[in-house]
């Protein structure tokens, strides 16, 4: 395309009033050649306006020849519709220098093209300076981009830090649970610690503690105490003759017998081997006696599945001579050493022991007498179930004797 | 009016004609292919269509006058993640902001100008006739697109309605165009294409 006489067609009227618009404009025909050319142009392009007249606008501005461009402006020409030219798409409808922005960038435009309706082969094309706005907007947007980068960081930061929060939280709540399962296992294992394993019932350790408490009571109250000891007779024997695991079934029974007779106040505790305790707060000598006594009906009528099964009892009750817990222990001690020696299967009271003590004496004295086997039946009698004449009292019944075995370990006594 | 099954099957040939040149041009600039969908075409009472797609349309709109055989007022309907996303694509911002700004305003008043230059155009060589067009303009707001007043008097009872789906670089781009007549202008449309488009199979 070249020159025509477009420049010779310019409008005078029309060309004055383009000058009076704050736009670039100019007027093409439909091969671009330039018939009216505005002030604005001439300063933006710096091409007079002399110059522009009948001058090809692509030729001079090869950019317009991009398809994109070229076949939208012969549209507006074929169809009559105006095109518009975006800035954001475009960029620089004419390639000219910035006014506002940086050194040697080009002007940002937006365009629009349309047919004039006195003419409708000529176009009118209007082109705005956006420059300004596109680099504000540019601006605006890095700033956007900035402003989302941080607020980016600062989510991340939270979440890192509501994530340490969690974590501090799911530790601080394990910590906790573990202190728990600890309390739990402390409790266990104090509970086991206080707790004969075969029998369930309190160790020698959880009723030393019992006593000591009940004493200390008992004392400071005025309260009545007794502490029945019982020992299985002959259980060595049993457990030779039926064996161990037998052995263990009468112990499990024994503890059995011993918690169906125990009060809610009551301990019951295996004191060592076949040995065992009951402590009875609250209860004076004949009240113990009583429930030493049905203890003793009870493994005496216990259906035992090898052999018959008896225990002795020894029995102790505070009074006025007794000072400490283990001289009361040593009460019970030596009555149960009593009620194995006067023939097992029975129950002694170490208030009565004097009695028997006496009782035997005599007896030894009238061991020389035809008498002597009579009057020993009877000692032995006392309050007691079926006696063991085999076993020979003398050795430990002198009242010596008595007082020696007591302050040694209860092994000495017989089974 | 009501278009009968002929009617509505010619102006849906140009008018797909139109939104085919519109999506070659807009392909052309965007320089990526665009996948075009044969566009629905009916006939609307415009508060009816309004009040149906009022709850989705909160988008944006272009608007072009036209004066010829028929006169009317043409509207392209985007949605608003729609309209977005095309002019992201076109403005190379792809991923960026979500707020209509200046920028994204003019990209989306050209693609309403192609879209409607395209459709009108169509529409205009199909009834032999020389229609004049007014700029186009660009609302944050489709109501207020169907609110302003235009240059002449509107049968605003009457909207012919091509809905268009495109594809753009695996996005699916929906727009709606509406063109509301003044008094007869349907008709007088309707009679022109139909006229030529009857010849025109006559003549095949």
């Amino acid at each position: 395309m070249s020159g025509d006489a477009g420049g010779e067609r310019q409008s005078l009227p029309l060309a004055r009033t383009l000058d009076l618009i704050p736009l670039g404009a100019c007027v093409v025909n439909s091969k671009l050649v330039v018939s009216a050319w505005n002030r604005t142009l001439v300063e933006w392009t710096g091409i007079p306006r002399e110059e522009a007249l009948g001058m090809n606008l692509a030729e001079r501005f090869p950019g317009l020849k991009a398809a994109r461009i070229q076949g939208r402006l012969r549209a507006v020409f074929d169809t009559g519709s105006p095109a518009v030219f975006s800035a954001a798409i475009h960029k620089h409808f004419l390639a000219v220098p910035s006014r506002h922005g940086p050194r040697g960038s080009l002007m940002v435009q937006q365009t629009q093209v349309r047919l004039l309706p006195e003419d409708p082969d000529l176009a009118l094309i209007t082109i705005d300076d956006v420059t300004s706005e596109a680099s504000q907007l540019a601006a605006l947007r890095a700033e956007r981009v900035r402003l989302v980068s941080v607020q980016a960081r600062l989510l991340a930061s939270m979440e890192e830090a509501e994530a340490g929060r969690k974590r501090v939280e799911r530790l601080h709540s394990e910590l906790q649970e573990t202190h728990a399962s600890l309390e739990r296992k402390n409790v266990e294992l104090a509970q086991l610690a206080a707790t004969d394993a075969l029998t369930g019932l309190a160790n020698r350790r959880r009723f030393h503690e019992a006593l000591d408490n009940a004493f200390s009571l008992a004392i400071r109250e005025s309260l009545p105490l007794s502490l029945v000891m019982l020992d299985i007779d002959s259980f060595k024997k049993y457990n030779d003759e039926h064996g161990h695991l037998a052995g263990d079934d009468v112990l499990r029974r024994a503890s059995e017998i011993l918690l169906a007779r125990r009060r809610s106040y009551d301990t019951a505790a295996r004191y060592g081997g076949e040995e065992f305790v009951l402590l009875l707060p609250m209860t004076d000598a004949r009240s113990a006696l009583q429930v030493a006594e049905r203890i003793r009906g009870d493994f005496e009528h216990s259906d035992w599945p090898f052999a018959q099964v008896t225990s002795s009892f020894g029995v102790a009750t505070i009074s006025g001579s007794v000072s400490s817990a283990a001289e009361l222990l040593g009460q019970a001690d030596q009555a149960l050493y009593c009620s194995k020696g006067l023939g097992r299967n029975r129950v002694t009271h170490f208030q009565e022991m004097d009695l028997f003590v006496e009782q035997l004496r005599r007896l030894e004295a009238a061991d020389r007498s035809p008498q002597r086997s009579l009057d020993r039946e009877l000692v032995r009698g006392g309050r007691s179930g079926p006696h063991d004449s085999s076993i020979d009292l003398r050795p430990h019944l002198s009242a010596d004797g008595l007082v020696s075995a007591r302050s040694n370990s209860s092994s000495s006594r017989p089974g | 009016m009501r278009l009968d099954p002929i009617q509505e099957d010619i102006l849906r040939e140009q008018i797909n004609i139109g939104i085919g040149r519109a999506a070659a041009t807009l392909s052309e600039l965007m320089g990526t292919r665009i996948e075009l969908s044969i566009p629905s075409v009916s006939l609307w009472d415009l508060d009816e269509w309004w009040g149906r797609h009022q709850a989705d349309l909160s988008g944006m709109a272009v608007v072009q006058d036209f004066v010829g055989l028929c006169s009317g007022r043409a509207i392209l309907v985007l949605p608003r993640d729609s309209g977005l996303r095309m002019a992201q694509i076109l403005g190379g911002d792809e991923g960026g902001s979500d707020e209509l700004d200046l920028e994204m305003s003019g990209i989306l008043a050209e693609v309403g100008n192609i879209m409607i230059n395209g459709v009108l155009g169509s529409l205009s060589n199909a009834t032999a006739s020389r229609m004049n067009y007014s700029l186009p303009e660009f609302y944050g707001d489709p109501e207020q697109a169907f609110l302003s007043i235009p240059p002449e008097p509107v049968d605003r009872r009457e909207v012919l309605v091509a809905d268009a789906d495109f594809h753009v670089s695996q996005y699916a781009v929906r727009g709606s165009l509406l063109i509301a007549f003044a008094r007869g202008g349907i008709e007088a449309l309707v009679q022109g294409v139909c006229a030529l488009g009857t010849d025109a199979w006559e003549a095949q």
